[in-house]
């Protein structure tokens, strides 16, 4: 559903009217940040758990609204929660993600025979980058999702990790070069210069 | 922008080819299910129905185990 800008509530406001009681409100917080939340659970826990990760994310944040205290953004916050709530599923099923994120309903049951060469090829590639981000341990994989894929700044991913912001830039140039590394040792050819 | 971001991100050859193949999965990322937004509106209305009179409940339940414990708890050192 399309909302006119004119009639876009800040988030503050919508957090208010929920705290006071107002169902819809929420309804809207979900409505406008669900993609996010979803496709950070899904890098982190898998397609197959994303959408329960979500909903437990939007649970969570439901009970806890009164705890929220404004001082970073809604979405830093929320996100914050569907980190963890997506790394205590993987810790309480007590396995890494297998299958990748990158397949939408609609195309993980396109047939292969009809689609061009060219884009079987990006499938594949898309997938192989999958499997090889899902190698890492999580908290890499949460700082090249969250900065390489969602585009955080530094400030919002230290908020989300609760990490300093030092901490930030060190561990994704770590982890990228841990991520490149294991691309090196993949047999496909990455291109990626020494 | 932030202050953290205000200047360019430098980066070496190979992570910059790193980044242009995870525009990959930017490309192709997972998109959630419409029936998400109203998964978690009826898990609300349903927790926000039963939440209230179980936390009732076990504030009573733990009032009276420490009142019980109160009154049941020997005296320290006393023998």
């Amino acid at each position: 559903m399309l909302i006119e800008p004119q009639r876009m509530e800040p988030d503050e406001i919508l957090i208010e009217r929920t705290l006071q009681g107002e169902l819809s409100a929420f309804e809207q917080l979900v409505e406008r940040h669900r993609g996010i939340v979803y496709r950070v659970a899904a890098r982190i826990v898998g397609s197959d758990d994303a959408e329960d990760v979500s909903q437990d994310t939007f649970l969570r944040a439901f009970h806890r609204l009164n705890q929220y205290r404004g001082t970073a953004p809604f979405r830093t916050w929320l996100l914050q929660i569907t980190q963890n709530t997506a790394l205590n599923a993987l810790a309480w099923a007590g396995r890494r993600p297998t299958e990748p994120a990158s397949e939408s309903p609609e195309t993980a049951d396109a047939d292969p025979i009809r689609q061009p060469a060219k884009e079987l090829e990006r499938r594949e590639r898309q997938q192989r980058l999958e499997l090889k981000l899902r190698a890492l341990r999580s908290e890499y994989r949460s700082l090249l999702v969250l900065r390489d894929l969602e585009g955080l700044s530094y400030n919002e991913i230290a908020d989300v990790l609760e990490m300093p912001l030092g901490s930030v830039k060190g561990r994704l140039h770590r982890a990228r070069g841990e991520l490149i590394e294991l691309l090196r040792n993949n047999t496909y050819d990455w291109e990626l210069p020494a | 922008m932030n202050a953290g971001d205000s200047l360019p991100e430098e980066l070496t050859p190979a992570e910059r080819r790193l980044v242009q193949h995870l525009e990959l999965l930017r490309t192709g990322a997972p998109t959630v299910t419409p029936q998400l937004v109203p998964r978690v509106i009826r898990g609300v209305r349903w927790q926000r129905t039963v939440r209230d009179p179980l936390v009732l409940v076990g504030a009573v339940a733990s009032a009276l185990a420490e009142g019980l414990a109160l009154l049941f708890k020997s005296p320290r050192g006393g023998e």
